[in-house]
């Protein structure tokens, strides 16, 4: 017997994590990250889902994040490994002259819009060989469902 | 329940910004609490809605200096129609924000706690494509999509719309629905014929009725409304607003 609408739990819920996570203090995840992983976070961090959790019998929020961390493996002139460490870019690594790169700033955007140029040139080459419409009106179904489901 | 919405065509000159301008009086001439926000740094939809913007906090004071919406919106000439600025400090938004995390769900986490006071708060998304544009995507719970049949290869245009939102609700694990399809600057024979061609009334999606005609020269300057509440645009965009309402009530 259902007692209130699902869609408003859900969308709560979600909006529930989406404040949460605009809310979030970096700064203290980033220090618990180098105090319990020794990890330095850069800047491309990507947070995945979240959801609601029951924790030691309490209400927790999970979080789930994708993040770029640096590594560097040392090894000598014979090619053997000497250390792995996670460097701090901002600071020198004592008794190693760092040469620093540029890391270019790669929008997330341009590769969704990268991926979409290829499959565009991918999708007009298989419609120009098959000349179906139907194969993109299909095509197009697809990604709306996709994007439409639950 | 409260709806962000944006209105979306990654192509210039689809008349994104009149029909988020348009649409927005008509909710509020619907008797629909609603808010636009201008997410493009020109300030378009400002200048169409006739609103003084001068020393007006903006979105840009919404998103980087955490003031409040209360703080930013601005009274336009329609009792339920609320409107936040842009202006060209948005351009350096991307700098402003380059040390936080989540950057692109910070325009979302900003709107998102007005959601209360409001049935529908529209952002007006900007044509170039970059973070700003990004994060209109990030913060929208639908997003709808306007055929200008007039421009080259609407069909095209459509499939790689559909395409770009598919590939960034996929990468940002998002819940962001594409609501429907509306036409605009045509009439009923071309629908059909382009609707027919690309099976578009077997999509999963809503194919709106109503269509924009093109609009008078005299009414770029303004919302239809203000210059003639009976003219056939302005009819238009309120037929198109009470099909929202009754899809987003369905």
């Amino acid at each position: 017997m259902k007692i209130t609408d699902s869609e408003v739990i859900k969308n709560s819920e979600k909006e529930l994590i989406d404040a949460i996570t605009g809310d979030l203090d970096w700064e203290a995840i980033e220090n618990v990250f180098k105090k319990k992983h020794s990890l330095s976070l850069e800047d491309d961090v990507e947070y995945k889902d979240g959801d609601l959790v029951i924790y030691n019998n309490a209400i927790a929020y999970k979080l789930n994040f994708d993040v770029r961390i640096s590594l560097s493996v040392l090894f000598d002139r014979q090619g053997d490994c000497l250390d792995i460490t996670t460097p701090n870019i901002n600071e020198k690594t004592e008794g190693v002259e760092v040469v620093e790169d540029i890391i270019e700033d790669t929008e997330p955007v341009d590769d969704v819009l990268e991926n979409n140029k290829q499959d565009e040139k991918q999708g007009n080459l298989d419609l120009a060989e098959n000349g179906s419409k139907s194969e993109k009106a299909e095509k197009l179904s697809r990604m709306i469902s996709e994007i439409n489901k639950e | 329940m409260s709806q962000i919405l944006s209105i979306v065509n990654y192509k210039d000159g689809t008349g994104k910004t009149t029909s988020a301008v348009n649409l927005a009086v008509s909710f509020a001439l619907l008797e629909k609490r609603t808010l636009l926000v201008d997410c493009d740094p020109v300030g378009d939809a400002g200048k169409l809605l006739r609103v003084d913007t001068e020393r007006q906090l903006t979105l840009f004071d919404l998103m980087v200096k955490k003031n409040t919406g209360n703080d930013c919106n601005v009274k336009t000439n329609f009792d339920m129609l609320d409107f936040i600025a842009s202006d060209l400090n948005l351009l350096s938004i991307k700098k402003q924000l380059s040390l936080k995390p989540f950057k692109e769900r910070i325009l979302r986490a900003s709107v998102i706690d007005l959601k209360k006071d409001y049935d529908y708060i529209i952002l007006d998304i900007p044509s170039l494509f970059g973070f700003i544009t990004y994060s209109v995507y990030v913060a929208s719970d639908w997003l709808f999509l306007p055929v200008d049949l007039r421009s080259q290869y609407p069909d095209e245009v459509l499939f790689n719309q559909v395409k770009i939102i598919s590939d960034i609700k996929k990468k940002f694990n998002l819940s962001l629905k594409i609501g429907g399809v509306f036409f605009t600057r045509c009439d009923s024979k071309q629908i059909k014929t382009f609707s027919a061609k690309n099976e578009l009334n077997a999509m999963p999606f809503n194919l709106f009725l109503t269509q924009i005609p093109e609009s008078n020269p005299d009414f770029l300057n303004s919302p239809v409304a203000l210059k003639d509440l009976k003219s056939k645009e302005a009819v238009a965009y309120l037929k198109l607003a009470s099909e929202l309402i009754l899809f987003f009530n369905k």
